[in-house]
């Protein structure tokens, strides 16, 4: 399988920077458990208010910028096809590609398979499955005969750690893909994760096996 | 049909995956849902257009604050979350609540089975909503703890999870129909400590270290304990894990041990000496305890002290062929001279 180019992750942009205050517009409460806001810090002042003449206009202006904490994610990628015949191992590079960016000590991306159609039995969750005949069709493909990896060349950031350098399986529990103890460059970190069948195709009966991927990215603890 | 992550609803709470709660707890979310609306309804009206939010291509969500930390006299209070659309396209959002656990290196493992969950504890209004490109919503959070739990830290994972959408990439050649599609989430750790007579019991295990390093950056890894009820926080100054060998000090990046976690974080000694026998040690002190790790470092220069040698050697060879030239050089002189007299008609001895 050829692999079509992957889009070029869109570059993030910096943390949320309030100007004064980060009240809610609505309704002009503060959030009620946003930690307190770090000390402004001046970034330019010309004169001191105290220091000018009584009665003399001044110009000064203390502008202040707080940031708040937070983590974004940017995705563009809506799905990706995976397919072959039976027996066949396809692979498909650079499938998935997201951005992620915070000011927090470090973050982690989760892979989660779920499963969204057919009647299955519990041991089969995030399996794939027909797309077109859910309820005639039964048969499942298990979602770990898929693996993920970070896609190789992938530019890791230096505090990065990457917890699938090598195909790992998929687990209906989850497969941490990414997790790093710093946090993200100023334009967000790019990632990017390839998928193949680690195993031949089964002989399941002729559909298109269906199956969302859940990638959530996560501030430590 | 089965769908391992439901979206919440309006009195449904969702207990892990796919198990619904007892309906007495349900109703109860449901009613604490609708107060909670009730009591704020503004707040969950979308904030006007801002210019200031990025506008990118696609699935954009940021989430501010990332976590929650709540501590025992704050469980009552409602907290608030701020989701922002930095996407090309409208977010519709749902919300689950999961287990969440620790992963051995520190970072967050949504985990349905996770021990000391908060799931059933949780209430998020409103648990399904839209944030249109540019614009800001505040969802607010509330946690009913039961009056019989554990004190003690509990822990769960909100997730608001942007579903797969058209709107986006496909990435697939031309003619293929696409068979896995991609959904959004970013989740926000909440930890929320019950009150009552609680105990930090946080002891560092290891401090690990190379023996020996001919130079540079050394890679240092503290593991940490928490065997008491409530994590511990190494977050801020002063708080900062450290290691440190004689007025050195490498610091760990910040981070917080939950309670029955064990976790390994990793550190670089950026500028050590050049030469030393280094005794490293990490003190952790709570509770009225205090446990150390140590670990020893032989630094030594083998390459450069190799290089010197070779250099050395090179300066001595190389005066040896200069003397043995020399030397040549004199005698081949010497018998010039000496036959030049012959030639000249000096007498013979």
């Amino acid at each position: 399988m050829t692999a079509p180019s992957r889009p070029s992750s869109p570059a993030a942009h910096a943390a949320p920077a309030r100007l004064a205050n980060t009240a809610n517009p609505a309704t002009g409460a503060r959030p009620l458990s946003t930690p307190a806001a770090p000390t402004p810090v001046p970034t330019s002042v010309s004169a001191s208010p105290a220091s000018a003449p009584a009665g003399t206009p001044t110009g000064s202006t203390i502008l202040s910028t707080s940031v708040s904490p937070a983590i974004a994610l940017v995705d563009n990628t809506a799905s990706f096809a995976l397919d072959g015949n039976v027996g066949d191992q396809p692979v498909f590079t650079s499938a998935v590609g997201l951005t992620v960016l915070t000011n927090l000590a470090g973050y982690s991306v989760t892979v989660t398979p779920v499963t969204v159609g057919g009647s299955l039995p519990a041991d089969a969750t995030g399996s794939l499955v027909s797309s077109t005949a859910p309820t005639t069709n039964t048969d499942t493909i298990p979602v770990s005969d898929i693996s993920v990896e970070e896609t190789t060349g992938t530019p890791t950031p230096s505090s990065g750690t990457v917890i699938s350098p090598t195909y790992t399986p998929l687990s209906s529990t989850g497969v941490q893909v990414y997790s790093q103890t710093g946090p993200s460059a100023n334009t967000g970190d790019a990632l990017s994760n390839d998928y193949e069948y680690s195993t031949p195709i089964p002989a399941v009966t002729r559909d298109t096996y269906t199956v969302q991927l859940d990638y959530v990215a996560a501030a430590p603890l | 049909m089965r769908n391992r992550r439901k979206p919440l609803r309006a009195g449904h709470l969702r207990c892990g995956r796919g198990l619904p709660a007892p309906i007495g707890v349900a109703s109860l979310a449901g009613a604490l849902s609708a107060a909670v609306v009730a009591a704020v309804p503004a707040a969950a009206a979308p904030a006007p257009g801002n210019p200031g939010i990025p506008h990118l291509p696609g699935v954009g969500m940021l989430v501010t604050p990332p976590r929650l930390v709540v501590a025992a006299s704050q469980v009552a209070k409602v907290q608030q979350l701020e989701i922002e659309n930095r996407g090309s396209v409208r977010l519709d959002i749902n919300t689950q609540l999961e287990g969440v656990s620790q992963r051995a290196d520190g970072s967050t493992l949504v985990e349905p089975n996770a021990p000391y969950s908060a799931v059933n504890w949780v209430t998020v209004a409103p648990d399904h909503f839209q944030v249109g490109t540019g614009t800001r919503r505040y969802i607010h959070v509330r946690f009913r703890v039961p009056s019989n739990a554990e004190p003690g830290d509990h822990n769960v994972a909100i997730i608001f999870m942007e579903p797969p959408m058209a709107a986006k990439k496909s990435n697939s050649n031309a003619g293929q129909q696409s068979n896995v599609r991609i959904a959004d989430g970013i989740g926000v750790p909440a930890l929320i400590t019950v009150p009552g007579p609680v105990i930090d019991d946080v002891s560092i295990t290891r401090l690990k270290a190379p023996g020996f390093s001919a130079g540079g950056p050394i890679p240092l890894a503290a593991t940490v304990r928490e065997s008491g009820d409530v994590h511990h926080s190494f977050v801020g100054a002063g708080n900062r894990l450290e290691a440190r060998a004689g007025r050195a000090i490498v610091m760990f990046p910040p981070f917080a041990v939950l309670r029955g976690s064990t976790v390994t974080l990793a550190a670089k000694w950026t500028h050590p000496p050049l030469m030393c026998v280094c005794h490293l040690t990490t003190a952790v002190a709570t509770g009225g305890h205090r446990s150390i790790a140590t670990a020893t470092v032989v630094i030594f220069p083998l390459v450069r002290a190799l290089a010197a040698l070779a250099a050395l050697a090179a300066l001595v060879v190389a005066f040896l062929l200069l003397r043995r030239r020399q030397g040549r050089r004199l005698a081949a002189a010497y018998e010039a001279g000496r036959q030049a007299g012959l030639d000249d008609g000096a007498p013979p001895d």
